[in-house]
């Protein structure tokens, strides 16, 4: 049934469908919230958040993520204590609708658990996922499957995320029976989201062994976008593949999430691929996120210390700037998540570590407009670290 | 051969494999001359032939499936392909080394590092258990690896991805080799984990004067390591120039393609990034004619039905397609805009 009401901003007339909960005017853009439980129906502002967090020039968060924090315990058995793993370690991040969020870090560093967390494809010990006002670290199991609907994933491996015995078609069409989406054939749905992903529907009745690896990579997608989604994490989708082909499923990407308005979390240690693809980067370190910052600006000018050896780290395809430039080479490897350096994680490999970073913890603080960075050695007024330890500042953050 | 400093010269190779489905011509003539101290990158996708290659340089082709078919292998001055594999195990590991991309398959679980590091001299240099071990330290020490003493008898598992690509690398040159092929080792690391490991081969490479080859499917890594670059496809070379020359005007339209395709740091976001359609082909069913031909923008119909040339631009830069010559001269008019 179709509801007419006015933007409480600009009062505009506004037609929506009955169940949708968030509106946004097509004329303000401001978005309000329609009271469904309200004798009479009436839309309110939606208020922003009250922790206002970063964000780029779309204002609409569609997930945000507050306190995030997955803890594992692990070891431990018969008269031996467990050790915890912090593999996420209170995350706070806004994703905003239509955004290609970059989430880059070594291996180890929690960036995949923090994606699965996100979906509960692992339970989350902590913290909350706001998503269209529910909490989903905190829903039911049954009324989260029902979400899932909106929100989908796109694996690494998409040799082990297919099932060797489903025919494609049979893959495809499964979360449409799942989710009881399937009114007329799902045939021709199937057929529909193959041709959308540039597989030809002659394949339906193939099994994935029949395919290579960016045919299969093209079927997950399909997968995540059986159901319509808004929001997918795509978790390593390009690291199993051959270049040309990255190439091939970065752009498929980039053309459906124009065409859906889809919102990405897109998980890479490749940051050649993800300075490509991302609106925004964070750079995740032992389970923390420490910068935060637009795609253009975390490459032209990262301010914490681990960012700018993770960006110097990657080889330029041309001899000439090769053979130029200086590399900072990290010593040793990521320390082990089971138990972190203290203060702050990175102080062990940093060059400009002090005897502050030991103990004191950083957070993320906005160093320049949108662009954040949890480092001592920083401020709002000092963003430059060398120039900073140069001049001898000790501890200037918080 | 050796009077002019080369180490390794190729002619003709070409590794078959007789399958179910067909004989594989996994590398179909591939020739290279490698001099003293230089260093090859051998750039493809997978199943172009680039492992096998340097498989076959080895002799580390399981016959059958397998078999080198034709051309030669002298390193030098040794006709590799005629030894018997008594010469050639002389050779392998000790004049020769090999670093593999996969890090855990290639050590051996169940024995410490020290057992792994040490029977490599005795075998090769005759070192006694003592001498092995001191030596297995120094190299450890060599690669990066601090209190080496101690760290030398723990097992594989207790070391990282990075670290345990560092023993790999200690144990390759520890016979001091005058060649190293390095297959993809830095595939399977992190970004600075494998700036660590480059970093670590060049200045090897430097201070032992090594000749490397490098494999690798990654344009960034061979464009700050190689001085010439080998481009495979579909078991065949496509391209062949040195480094440099490769990257500013490359000859051929599957190289330029490959080198569009990578997204540059430096460029901004947001624009579309060059793709080459299709997919690689199934090496046992080649279409006629040139086997990037149904992947490439420029083809004409002659590509479909007649086997490209190897076109020689200048001394040393050959490209194989029926129209190298203006691909080449489009490459150096982009580059004089």
């Amino acid at each position: 049934m179709l509801i007419h009401l006015s933007c409480p901003k600009c009062a505009a007339n506004l037609d929506f469908d009955d169940g949708i909960r968030f509106i946004q005017c097509e004329f303000c853009g401001a978005t309000s919230v329609f009271d469904i439980d309200a004798d009479s129906p009436n839309l309110t502002l939606d208020a922003p958040t009250p922790t206002a967090k970063p964000h780029g020039p779309s204002d609409e968060v569609l997930i945000s993520i507050q306190d995030l924090k997955v803890h594992y315990r692990s070891g431990g058995g018969f008269l031996r204590s467990s050790t915890v793993v912090k593999a996420v370690d209170g995350v706070s991040l806004d994703i905003i609708r239509g955004e290609t969020l970059g989430l880059v870090g070594e291996s180890g560093c929690g960036k995949s658990t923090l994606g699965k967390a996100i979906l509960r494809l692992t339970e989350p010990t902590g913290g909350k996922v706001l998503y269209n006002g529910k909490d989903l670290a905190s829903l039911p199991k049954s009324a989260m499957r029902e979400q899932r609907k909106h929100l989908q994933m796109i694996f690494q491996d998409p040799y082990a995320s297919l099932n060797p015995r489903m025919t494609v078609g049979q893959i495809i069409g499964e979360p449409l029976r799942t989710f009881g989406l399937t009114n007329g054939s799902t045939a021709s749905r199937v057929e529909e989201l193959m041709e959308t992903v540039g597989l030809s529907r002659r394949f339906i009745k193939r099994y994935p062994h029949e395919f290579s690896g960016g045919q299969r990579q093209r079927i997950g997608i399909a997968r995540a976008l059986a159901v319509d989604p808004e929001f997918i994490v795509a978790d390593e989708p390009i690291s199993a593949l051959d270049v040309s082909i990255q190439a091939q499923i970065m752009n498929l990407m980039e053309r459906l999430q124009a065409e859906k308005n889809l919102t990405y979390l897109f998980i890479s240690h490749d940051l050649r691929a993800v300075r490509h693809l991302s609106d925004r980067v964070a750079v995740m370190y032992l389970g923390r996120i420490v910068e935060l910052a637009g795609g253009k600006e975390i490459y032209r000018e990262p301010l914490m210390p681990y960012t700018q050896a993770l960006i110097s780290a990657v080889p330029v395809p041309d001899p000439e700037i090769e053979a130029k430039r200086e590399r900072i080479i990290l010593t040793g490897d990521v320390p082990s998540p089971i138990n972190p350096p203290s203060g702050c994680h990175f102080h062990t490999r940093c060059q400009f570590a002090i005897d502050a970073c030991k103990t004191q913890v950083p957070q993320l603080v906005e160093i320049k407009p949108d662009h954040f960075a949890a480092c001592i050695r920083i401020s709002p007024e000092h963003p430059n670290i060398e120039a900073n330890a140069s001049d001898g500042l000790g501890a200037i953050g918080n | 051969m050796t009077s002019n400093g080369t180490i390794l010269s190729v002619d003709g190779l070409k590794t078959y494999f007789h399958t179910e489905d067909g004989v594989v011509k996994a590398v179909d003539g591939i020739s290279f001359e490698l001099k003293k101290g230089e260093t090859l990158g051998i750039v493809g996708e997978s199943g172009s032939g680039k492992s096998v290659s340097n498989l076959s340089i080895m002799r580390l082709i399981q016959e059958p499936p397998g078999e080198i078919v034709d051309g030669k292998i002298i390193f030098d001055g040794i006709d590799v392909r005629a030894l018997s594999i008594d010469d050639v195990r002389r050779i392998r590991g000790r004049r020769i080394a090999m670093i593999f991309q996969d890090p855990m398959t290639s050590l051996n679980p169940f024995l410490k590092i020290s057992k792994q590091l040490t029977e490599v001299t005795v075998l090769h240099l005759g070192h006694t258990k003592q001498q092995a071990r001191e030596h297995a330290i120094k190299m450890l020490k060599l690669v990066g690896i601090s209190d080496a003493e101690q760290r030398i008898d723990s097992y594989p598992h207790e070391f990282s991805g990075g670290m345990r690509q560092r023993v790999m690398i200690a144990m390759a040159l520890s016979c001091d080799p005058e060649l190293l092929i390095a297959d993809e080792p830095t595939t399977a690391l992190d970004v600075t984990i494998q700036a660590q490991i480059l970093e670590l081969i060049k200045d090897l490479k430097a201070r032992m004067g090594t000749s490397v080859i490098l494999i690798t499917h990654d344009l960034g890594v061979v464009a700050g390591m190689t001085d010439k670059i080998i481009v495979m496809y579909a078991g065949k070379v496509f391209e062949q120039a040195p480094t440099r020359e490769l990257f500013a005007t490359p000859a051929n339209p599957y190289t330029k393609g490959l080198l569009k395709s990578v997204p540059d740091p430096a460029h901004e976001q947001g624009k579309e990034l060059y793709q080459i359609p299709g997919l690689p082909p199934d090496v046992a069913h080649l279409p006629p004619g040139c086997p990037f031909a149904p992947r490439c923008s420029r083809a004409e119909d002659i590509c479909h039905s007649e086997f490209p040339p190897f076109v020689e631009i200048n001394a040393d830069h050959h490209s194989l397609c029926h129209f190298a010559n203006d691909v080449y001269a489009e490459s150096k008019s982009e580059v004089a805009k």
